[in-house]
C-alpha cells in the first residue's frame, strides 16, 4: 500500500484544485498565492518558497498573467508569449503536484483546463570550492555542488560541444531525484551507455541520500571489497573520464559523481600525473604502487616472520630485533592488532572531529601513544615503524574507497599470515588477484591493462608515459573512435 | 556470478606452457641426473621433439572435427557405448592428474614451510584461490595464468644470478650416459612435458582455432627451454653426484644464492614458485570438473562444485609419505603417455570411421 | 536468506580463525635461541664434541652476553637435542653462520655433518666452514671474553669477508663444500684460523681431499691459489726478491695489488702422464716499491714485470707441487680431465696419477698503475 498506489488511484481527470489543496496540506513551505483574473475569476499561484526567486515570479509571472487576462489566457500561443523562461502546461492535477515539488511556480484556475508552470527556481547553494577530500597541486581549484543544474553547466562549460549527452530519469519512489549519465557521443560505447541506463533505471529505493546507494545499487560484486565505481567530486577528472569514452553518472544533491566502467589501475591516477611532465607523474605513480604493496604487506610479513620463518631475518637486524621483541609479552599477532586497532581508531576520530582538532589529535595521540606503548612493552619499537609506515601508505591512495579496501585487505592479509606463515600472505595475495582477474566494471575486464594485457593500457599504469603516446583511448570503454583527437595529438 | 569459459588462442599458450612446467619443474633434474646423469638436457631435448610430433597429431585430430571435444570425438568414433567409456576413463585420468598434482603440491609446502601444520588446516586452505577461479571459468583463469608468467621471469632473474656458481665442465663430455640410458630416460622426460594432453579436453572453447597451433607448439617448445634452463643450470651448479640426491633441485637453487642484505631467499622462492604450481594444478582441476559435467551430464551448481572439491582433497590426502606420492606421480605419467597414445590413435581410427568428419 | 548466510559463514570462519592462532607450526621470534656458531672436535673418549653459541637477548641481560654450551653424542641432531635441554629457548640452526671444525676431526672426514643442512630446510646452506687449528671449544670460549670485539660470530663473519675479499681465504660455505666434494673431480679448501686470548686470525685454507684435511696453506699461498682457481677477486702478492739484474734496484722487494688474472689451463695426456699447462697473466697495481723511481722507464718497468712474472711462477710451481704432494685437487684438474679426456679418466685412479702430474706454468705479469710517484 504505498503512497504512489494511492495517489494515483484517486487522481481526479482535469485539474482539481481541492484535490491538489488536499495534497498540500501540512506543507507549509508551499506558498499560495490568490489572484483574481479580470477581477472575478479566482486563481492561484502555487510556489515554493525557498526554491523561488520572489522577485522574478512578481516581474515576470503574476504581473503578466494578471494583466492578460482569462480570454488571452485561454489560448495556449498567448501563454507562450511570457516571458519568464520555461513555460509548460500542465494537464492533471498529479503533475500539478510533481511539477511543483521540481521547484517551479505553477499558475491554477479552475476556468482554465490546463495549469501553466514556469520555472523561476533560485536554490541557496554553496559557491563552487575545491573539494577538500581531493586536492591537487595544478589542476582546476572548483568542484562540484550538490544541484545537478549547476554541475551539468560545470560539465558543459568543459566540454563545448552539443556531442556531451546526458540521459536522465528520476529515481526515488519518495524524493523523485534526478540521476544523469554523462557521456560524449561519437566517443563513448552506445551500447556500454545503455546497459548502464537500464541498471540505473531498475533502481526502486525510497531515496538516494548519496551517490553511494546507486553505486551498491547497480555494481555487480556486492561482496568485492573493491569499488567497481569512481568517485570523484573534480569536474576535471570527470571531463578527463569522459573525454577517454566513459560515463559520468551523476545525481541531484550530491556533489560526488561516479565514473564507469573503470579499472584497478584508474584508483591510482590522480589528476596531478598529467598536469606536470610525465616524469613526474611516472614518478608519482611509481609512489603510490610501492605505498600499496608496503601498505598491505608490512604488517602481514612482520608477523610471518617473527612468528614463522625467523631464518629470513638479515644477520645484521636478528639481535636488534629480538631485543625489541623481547619486552613484548604479546605473540605478534596479538601486538600488531592492538597497534592497528590504535590507528583506526585514531584515523576515524580525526574524520569526525573539526579539521584543526583532528590533525592535532592524530600527531598527538600517534606520537604520544606509539612511544608510550614501546615504553610499556605493549609493542615492539620495529613494528610502530611498520605500522606507521603502512598507514601512512594507505593515505597515498587517491581514492578513499580504494583506501578503504586496502585497510581492510591489510586485516585478512595479516590474519592469514598468523596462521600460515608467508603461505598465508601467498594465498591472500592469489586470492585477491584471483578476485581482480574475475571481477568487471559493467562487463569491463577490472584488472585490465595487466590481465587481459593490453600494451597500450600499460602506458598508463605504472609510468604515466608522454601524452603524446598516448594516443589512443584506453581499450576498457570499448570506444569505437579508438584515436584521442586527430592524428594523435599533434598537428 | 558466472564467468565465461571461452579463450583465445594466445591464452591457450598460458594454460598449456603453464601445466607443463608449474608441477614438472620441482623435482625433474634429480629425477634425470639420477637416470642419464648429466645428459638429462638431452633427454629432454629429443623427448620435446616427439611432444612437438604429438602436439601437431592432435591439432589435426581436433582440427578434423572442428569444434568438438575428444568426449564427442570418442563417442563419434567409438560409438556411444563404448565412447562413454573411454571418456569416463579420460575422466578418471585428469581427475588422477588433479590429485597427484594437489599431493605433489601439498608435500611441497610440508617440506619446505610448514612441517608440522596438519593437512586438513594447509590443503583446503591452498586450494581455496582454486576453488574461486574455477568456479569463474576458463576465461579469468587464463587471464590469472598471465599475471603468473612475472613469476617465472624472476625464476630467470635468480638463475641469471646464480651463473657465478656454474660450472659448465659438469656438463661435460656431452652424452656420457650413452644413448639407450638416454632413450630409456624419454619416459621420465615425459613427465616434464604433461599437460600439454589438455588441449583435446579444452578446444571447443578456443574462439579462434585457426591460431592454435602455432601458439600450442611454441608453448611446448618453451616448456622444453624453460625445463632445459633448469636442468642446465642444477647440473651446472650442484654437479650429477649431489644432484641426484637431491628431492628438490629447483629449490635448493634459492638456497644458495647469498643475497645482499636479505641473505636468504629460499622462502621468498617457495613464496614466487607457490603461484605457478597452483595455476597448473588448477588448470587439471578445470579440466576434470568439466569433463564430468559432460560426461556424466552433471549441471554446474554449487553443490556438485563443492562435493567435488571435497572428494579431491579427501583422496588427495590419501598418500601418507612422499613415496607414496612419487609413486602416484609415476604412475600418472604412464597414464599420460598412455593417454597422448590414445589420441593418436583416435586420430588414425578417424580415417576410419569419418562420421563426423569436417570436410573441409 | 542467502544474503544473511554468507556473512554469517565469512564471520564464523574468521573467528574460527582467530581461536587457531598460536599453534602448529609457530616459532616466535623472542623465543628462539639463534644457534650462530656450530664447533665440532674430538674429545680425549673419541666421541664427537658439540659446542654452539648462541646471543643472549632477554630484557634482564645487559651487554653482549653470549650462551655457550657443549655436548658430545654422536650425531649432530641429538646432541642439540641435549643442549636444549639446558638452553631454556628453543635453539634452533636456521641462522647458523659459521661451522668449525677442529683439525683432527677434519681429517677423519667431515661431510656426514653436513648432512643435517641438506636435508632440512631451515638451516642454511650459506654457513662458512672453517677449520680451526686448536679446539673450536676453546676458541669459542675464549672469544667470548674478546672486550674490544663485536659477538664472535659477526667478528668473525666480518673476518672471513674481509680475508676472502684480499683472497686470503678462499669462500668456503656449507654448499660450495657439499658440491665439491660430492662431485669427485675438485677438492674443497676451506679457511684455516688460529686463536689466543686476544684475537682470532685468519692465517690461511685448509686442504681437503674428498672431505678428508691433507694440508695446509698459508694466506700467500691461498692468494696464489685462488688466482689458480679463478676466484682472485684483489689480492696482494709480496715480491720478496732482493736483486734485479745483480744491480740491486729492488731492494726490499714490492707490493702488487693484483687486480684481475686470466687463467688457461690445458691438460695433455702423454704416455698416460698428465701434464698440465697453465697460463696466467696477471694485471696489477704496484703498491708499494722502494727501489729506483724509474718506472716511467718502459724498459725498467717490463724487467720488472718480468722479474716478478718469474717469482711468482716459482711459488706457483712450489704450490702445485705441495698440492699434489698431499693429494689436494682444489684446482679441478681432476675435474678437466674428466671433462675432455674421459676415456683415460675412467681408466685410472686419478687420485694416483696425479702425483706424478708434470706443470709447465707460465706467467705474465702487466704492471698497470704505479701510483703518483714515479
Amino acid at each position: 500500500m504505498s503512497w504512489k498506489n494511492l495517489f494515483t488511484g484517486k487522481t481526479p481527470p482535469g485539474i482539481d484544485l481541492k484535490y491538489i489543496n488536499e495534497q498540500l496540506q501540512d506543507c507549509p513551505d508551499i506558498k499560495q498565492k490568490k489572484v483574481y483574473l479580470d477581477n472575478k475569476q479566482e486563481a492561484f499561484f502555487f510556489y515554493i518558497a525557498g526554491l523561488t526567486d520572489a522577485d522574478l515570479l512578481q516581474r515576470d509571472f503574476i504581473n503578466p498573467v494578471v494583466a492578460m487576462g482569462l480570454n488571452q489566457l485561454s489560448s495556449e500561443t498567448s501563454i507562450h508569449n511570457l516571458p519568464c523562461n520555461e513555460v509548460t502546461l500542465l494537464y492533471d492535477s498529479k503533475a500539478v503536484l510533481d511539477d511543483l515539488m521540481r521547484g517551479n511556480t505553477v499558475f491554477v484556475c479552475t476556468a482554465l483546463p490546463f495549469a501553466v508552470s514556469c520555472s523561476i527556481s533560485s536554490i541557496e547553494k554553496r559557491s563552487i570550492d575545491e573539494p577538500e577530500t581531493e586536492k591537487n597541486i595544478r589542476g582546476p581549484h572548483e568542484g562540484f555542488v550538490e544541484p545537478m543544474d549547476t554541475n551539468l553547466a560545470i560539465l558543459r562549460r568543459k566540454i563545448k560541444n552539443n556531442r556531451l549527452k546526458f540521459k536522465t530519469l528520476t529515481l526515488g519512489v519518495q524524493t523523485n531525484q534526478k540521476v544523469a549519465i554523462a557521456y560524449i557521443e561519437g566517443v563513448a560505447n552506445i551500447e556500454i551507455v545503455n546497459s548502464l541506463f537500464e541498471k540505473i533505471s531498475k533502481i526502486e529505493i525510497d531515496g538516494l541520500s548519496a551517490i553511494g546507494y546507486v553505486e551498491q545499487l547497480i555494481t555487480s560484486h556486492p561482496y568485492s571489497l573493491f569499488p567497481q565505481y569512481l568517485a570523484t567530486e573534480r569536474p576535471d577528472k570527470a571531463m578527463a573520464a569522459l573525454l577517454e569514452g566513459r560515463m559520468v553518472i551523476l545525481q541531484e544533491g550530491t556533489p560526488v559523481v561516479l565514473i564507469a566502467p573503470v579499472s584497478f589501475v584508474s584508483f591510482f591516477q590522480a589528476l596531478d600525473d598529467y598536469s606536470t611532465s610525465w616524469i613526474h607523474g611516472s614518478f608519482l605513480r611509481i609512489v603510490r604502487i610501492t605505498a600499496v604493496s608496503l601498505a598491505v604487506i608490512l604488517p602481514s610479513l612482520y608477523i610471518a616472520i617473527t612468528s614463522f620463518h625467523y631464518y629470513v631475518v638479515p644477520l645484521n637486524l636478528l639481535i636488534p630485533l629480538a631485543e625489541s621483541r623481547a619486552k613484548v609479552p604479546f605473540p605478534p599477532i596479538i601486538e600488531v592488532l592492538i597497534l592497528e586497532a590504535i590507528v583506526e581508531m585514531i584515523r576515524e576520530a580525526a574524520v569526525r572531529l573539526p579539521t584543526y582538532i583532528g590533525t592535532a589529535i592524530s600527531v598527538f595521540a600517534s606520537l604520544v601513544i606509539g612511544q608510550a606503548a614501546v615504553e610499556a612493552g605493549i609493542v615492539s619499537n620495529l613494528l610502530i615503524i611498520i605500522v606507521g609506515a603502512s598507514a601512512v601508505a594507505s593515505y597515498v591512495i587517491p581514492s578513499f574507497d580504494m583506501a578503504m579496501a586496502i585497510r581492510i585487505l591489510r586485516f585478512f592479509f595479516t590474519l592469514a599470515s598468523s596462521i600460515f606463515g608467508i603461505i598465508g600472505i601467498v594465498i591472500c595475495f592469489g586470492l585477491t588477484l584471483v578476485h581482480l582477474v574475475s571481477m568487471e566494471s559493467i562487463g569491463q575486464p577490472y584488472f585490465l591493462p595487466v590481465a587481459p594485457l593490453s600494451i597500450n593500457g600499460f602506458k598508463d599504469t605504472i609510468l604515466r608515459l608522454p601524452i603524446k603516446a598516448m594516443g589512443k583511448r584506453p581499450s576498457i570503454t570499448k570506444t569505437k573512435n579508438m584515436s584521442r583527437g586527430n592524428n594523435n595529438g599533434r598537428k | 556470478m558466472e564467468g565465461s569459459n571461452s579463450i583465445k588462442s594466445s591464452q591457450v599458450y598460458l594454460v598449456i606452457f603453464v601445466a607443463q612446467t608449474g608441477i614438472g619443474t620441482i623435482m625433474l633434474p634429480s629425477v634425470l641426473a639420477k637416470e642419464v646423469g648429466h645428459d638429462g638436457w638431452i633427454s629432454l631435448l629429443i623427448t620435446g621433439g616427439l611432444i612437438l610430433l604429438l602436439n601437431l597429431l592432435i591439432v589435426m585430430l581436433l582440427r578434423r572435427y572442428s569444434d568438438k571435444a575428444i568426449y564427442d570425438i570418442n563417442k563419434l568414433i567409438f560409438g556411444k557405448v563404448a565412447g562413454t567409456c573411454f571418456n569416463a576413463l579420460l575422466v578418471s585420468y585428469l581427475f588422477a592428474t588433479t590429485i597427484g598434482s594437489a599431493s605433489l603440491f601439498n608435500y611441497f609446502i610440508r617440506i619446505t614451510v610448514l612441517p608440522s601444520t596438519p593437512s586438513w588446516a594447509l590443503a583446503p586452505f591452498i586450494t581455496l584461490p582454486s576453488f574461486y577461479l574455477v568456479w569463474q571459468g576458463l576465461k579469468p583463469m587464463s587471464r590469472f595464468l598471465f599475471c603468473s608468467l612475472l613469476n617465472y621471469f624472476i625464476i630467470i632473474i635468480l638463475i641469471a644470478f646464480l651463473f657465478r656458481h656454474f660450472r659448465f665442465s659438469f656438463l661435460l663430455p656431452l652424452g656420457e650416459a650413452g644413448i639407450p640410458r638416454i632413450l630409456s630416460s624419454i619416459k621420465t622426460s615425459f613427465f616434464a612435458f604433461i599437460g600439454f594432453e589438455l588441449i583435446a579436453f579444452l578446444y571447443p572453447y578456443i574462439t579462434n582455432p585457426q591460431r592454435v597451433l602455432k601458439l600450442y607448439v611454441s608453448a611446448s617448445i618453451t616448456s622444453m627451454i624453460f625445463f632445459i634452463l633448469i636442468v642446465i643450470s642444477c647440473t651446472a651448479v650442484f654437479g650429477e653426484n649431489l644432484l641426484s640426491i637431491l628431492s628438490m633441485p629447483f629449490y635448493n637453487l634459492s638456497r644458495i644464492y647469498n643475497a645482499p642484505i636479505l641473505e636468504r631467499i629460499d622462502l621468498y622462492l617457495i613464496a614466487l614458485w607457490f603461484i605457478p604450481m597452483a595455476c597448473s594444478m588448477r588448470n587439471y582441476i578445470f579440466a576434470a570438473y568439466d569433463g564430468l559435467q559432460k560426461v556424466f551430464k552433471l549441471k554446474k551448481s554449487r553443490v556438485t562444485y563443492t562435493a567435488f572439491f571435497i572428494i579431491l582433497l579427501a583422496i588427495s590426502s590419501i598418500p601418507k609419505d612422499f613415496n607414496q606420492v612419487l609413486i602416484l606421480i609415476a604412475t600418472i605419467n604412464m597414464l599420460g603417455i598412455g593417454v597422448s597414445l590414445f589420441l593418436v590413435l583416435c586420430f588414425l581410427l578417424s580415417f576410419i570411421r569419418k562420421k563426423g568428419v569436417c570436410t573441409k | 536468506m542467502k544474503m544473511i548466510i554468507r556473512p554469517v559463514i565469512m564471520i564464523a570462519i574468521c573467528i574460527s580463525i582467530l581461536l587457531q592462532t598460536g599453534c602448529w607450526d609457530q616459532k616466535h621470534f623472542e623465543e628462539i635461541g639463534f644457534i650462530l656458531q656450530m664447533g665440532m672436535e674430538l674429545d680425549p673418549e673419541g666421541k664427537m664434541l658439540l659446542s654452539v653459541t648462541s646471543p643472549v637477548v632477554s630484557p634482564d641481560v645487559k651487554g653482549k652476553s653470549e650462551f655457550l654450551h657443549t655436548s658430545s653424542e654422536s650425531l649432530v641432531r641429538s646432541s642439540r637435542e641435549r643442549l636444549r635441554n639446558v638452553a631454556g629457548k628453543i635453539l634452533q640452526g636456521g641462522k647458523i653462520q659459521l661451522v668449525y671444525f677442529s683439525k683432527d676431526l677434519a681429517q677423519k672426514g667431515i661431510n656426514e655433518f653436513f648432512e643435517i643442512y641438506l636435508r632440512d630446510p631451515e638451516n642454511p646452506l650459506l654457513a662458512n666452514v672453517v677449520v680451526v687449528d686448536g679446539s673450536p671449544k676453546e676458541m669459542l670460549e675464549l672469544s667470548l671474553d674478546y672486550k674490544d670485539k663485536p659477538r664472535p660470530a659477526f667478528y668473525v663473519n666480518e673476518l672471513l669477508l674481509d680475508a676472502r675479499r684480499r683472497s686470503n681465504a678462499p669462500e668456503a660455505r656449507i654448499f660450495n663444500f657439499s658440491i665439491l666434494s660430492y662431485s669427485k673431480t675438485i677438492d674443497p679448501v676451506t679457511p684455516l684460523v688460529r686463536y689466543d686470548k686476544k684475537n682470532i686470525e685468519v692465517i690461511g685454507s685448509a686442504l681437503f681431499s674428498g672431505d678428508k684435511l691433507v694440508g695446509e696453506l698459508n694466506t700467500d699461498q691461498t692468494m696464489l691459489l685462488t688466482t689458480l682457481m679463478g676466484e682472485n677477486e684483489a689480492g696482494e702478492y709480496t715480491y720478496r726478491g732482493s736483486a734485479l739484474d745483480g744491480n740491486a734496484r729492488i731492494r726490499k722487494g714490492a707490493i702488487l695489488l693484483v687486480k684481475g688474472a686470466n687463467r688457461k689451463i690445458k691438460i695433455d695426456i702423454n704416455q698416460n702422464v698428465p701434464s698440465i699447462d697453465i697460463k696466467l697473466q696477471l694485471k696489477a697495481f704496484l703498491d708499494e716499491y722502494a727501489g729506483a723511481h724509474k718506472l716511467d722507464e718502459k724498459d725498467f718497468e717490463k724487467s720488472l714485470e718480468q722479474v716478478i712474472a718469474n717469482s711468482i711462477k716459482a711459488d706457483t710451481l712450489n704450490l702445485l707441487a705441495y698440492l699434489k704432494a698431499a693429494g689436494a685437487d682444489p684446482i679441478g684438474f681432476g675435474e678437466i680431465v674428466r671433462a675432455k679426456h674421459n676415456q683415460y679418466w675412467k681408466s685410472v685412479q686419478w687420485k694416483e696419477v696425479y702425483k706424478n702430474a708434470v706443470f709447465n706454468v707460465d706467467v705474465s705479469m702487466d704492471i698497470e698503475t704505479y701510483g703518483t710517484i714515479k
